[in-house]
């Protein structure tokens, strides 16, 4: 554990050569794999050096604490797009003609699920319910009412914060 | 969440605003006076259009994706994450405009219209009083004009029990070609690379898509075919559609074959070892119920089935039968 006192100014190099090993180490322990471990630590100096650019009063106070908050971030994120590919994967081997559909095309459709999964990921279960009957099967508020039983206006309601949400996410 | 240097006082309400109208244009056409408004509220500033371009670009995702393909994929069963944690910047965007949901056109082979899963039997009838029979699996789609009735069988198995209609010609088209009824009842199997077709009333004429003459395969025959040729015709075996019942009969069947054969009807892995392949196996097995016929295997064949998860199971020797 490191020492608790606030850092007012953080020195990145410090910072990184003070921690990376250490978060090296724990991100294997929790993947199990030290090639995503060695990229996920990048990643979270990488993201901990831009936050550090924009906003110039950035202080950590518990450096391996919030080391270990972002690249817990990362790593959540890291799983959830796999599980994405995984699932993308199994439903492209269902289909019909796969060779139908260009490699090319293949990609955008993978990226467009993982921004929307990402999306999907912040809300909660109800929300995401509504959000997916409406977007995806096209029903109307009142049909996505009766079939999760809840009132028109919860549904509106969903559909708003679903919206705020995912707007607050790509902007 | 925040983002120092791009949070201004209005982010949040400009957010509020823009999701009113998306939840307002959900509820149909907005009437001339709204439009008005809607079109002042997005030239108000350019943070105004800004956040409506990506609520327009937030539409259109969805449209690009084939709802098929993303429902199981977006409604899949989530772990809550313990904290909401925001940390990734959106990805750089187009931003068309439009708000159509012109759903998936582009992606209409995507779309079958009728799918059965892993295990399940599917029974449809058609508007023209056709009967199918889905096997576990399949993936169909129904094309019926004032021409021909067609259904392009994309993977899987289907019965067919065709409706009286002298006007239009019932063809099944798969990846190797066409099946064109001449009577009844018929059933289509996709392959890796080939089409099985069985008739068990009156006939078809099978026509593989690129070359070869078009044959006719008849009553109690079964045919096999590639896209170039048709590789056999022989008499159907009795028990090859014993699935339509739930069944699978087999009758000295190599173990390998018959392990292949059952996990088209269990979801997951299932497998055998390569020692026990050519082991022989009879019986009559349900569909419906794979985990008895592994049972079955088990006491029945004195076989050791390793269950590593319920989706992967494996078959093997069982050591303790020959010490």
């Amino acid at each position: 554990m490191s020492s608790a006192e606030l850092a007012q100014q953080v020195d990145f190099h410090g910072l990184y050569n003070d921690h990376h090993g250490w978060l090296r180490c724990w991100l294997r322990k929790s993947t199990g794999c030290s090639e995503t471990a060695a990229d996920l630590a990048q990643d979270t100096f990488v993201k901990v050096m831009q936050k550090q650019r924009e906003d110039s009063g950035f202080a950590i106070g518990y450096p391996r604490r919030y080391l270990r908050i972002v690249a817990g971030s990362l790593m959540v994120d890291h799983f959830r797009r796999r599980a994405v590919e995984k699932a993308y994967a199994d439903a492209l081997m269902l289909l019909p003609e796969p060779a139908s559909i260009s490699a090319e095309e293949r990609e955008i459709i993978l990226e467009t699920l993982q921004q929307l999964d990402k999306m999907l990921d912040a809300m909660p279960a109800r929300m995401r319910q509504a959000f997916l009957l409406s977007r995806l099967d096209g029903l109307t508020y009142q049909q996505i009412a009766d079939q999760l039983g809840v009132s028109l206006r919860s549904v509106k309601r969903y559909m708003q914060q679903a919206f705020v949400q995912c707007l607050d996410l790509i902007l | 969440m925040s983002r120092p240097d791009t949070v201004s006082p209005n982010r949040q309400m400009l957010l509020q605003e823009a999701a009113d109208w998306l939840v307002l244009l959900d509820a149909g056409e907005l009437s001339p006076s709204e439009q008005q408004a809607l079109r002042h509220w997005c030239q108000a500033s350019q943070e105004h259009e800004r956040v409506w371009q990506a609520a327009c670009e937030l539409n259109r995702h969805f449209s690009r994706v084939p709802a098929d393909l993303a429902k199981p994929i977006l409604g899949r069963q989530r772990l809550s994450r313990r904290a909401v944690l925001k940390t990734l910047v959106g990805a750089g965007l187009l931003f068309p405009l439009g708000w159509t949901v012109a759903r998936n056109k582009p992606w209409q082979p995507l779309l079958a219209d009728y799918r059965s899963a892993t295990g399940e039997r599917r029974a449809l009838t058609l508007a023209d009083g056709s009967e199918l029979t889905l096997n576990t699996e399949t993936v169909l789609d129904v094309l019926f004009d004032s021409h021909q009735r067609l259904i392009r069988l994309y993977g899987g198995e289907v019965f067919v029990r065709t409706g009286k209609d002298t006007l239009r010609p019932f063809t099944v088209v798969t990846a190797q070609g066409g099946i064109q009824a001449l009577g009844t009842e018929f059933a289509v199997r996709c392959l890796a690379d080939v089409t099985h077709v069985t008739v068990t009333h009156h006939a078809v004429m099978v026509s593989p898509r690129s070359g070869g003459s078009p044959q006719r395969v008849e009553e109690g025959q079964q045919c096999l075919f590639t896209p170039h040729a048709i590789e056999s015709i022989q008499n159907a075996h009795p028990d090859s559609l014993a699935w339509r019942r739930g069944e699978l009969i087999v009758d000295n069947w190599r173990l390998d074959t018959f392990v292949q054969e059952l996990a088209r009807y269990r979801p997951g892995l299932l497998r055998c070892d390569a020692d026990i392949a050519d082991l022989r196996i009879s019986g009559v097995f349900q569909t419906e119920n794979t985990d008895q016929a592994l049972d079955v295997l088990e006491q029945v064949f004195n076989l050791k089935i390793n269950r590593l998860t319920d989706y992967w199971v494996s078959i093997g020797a069982d050591s303790t039968q020959e010490t």
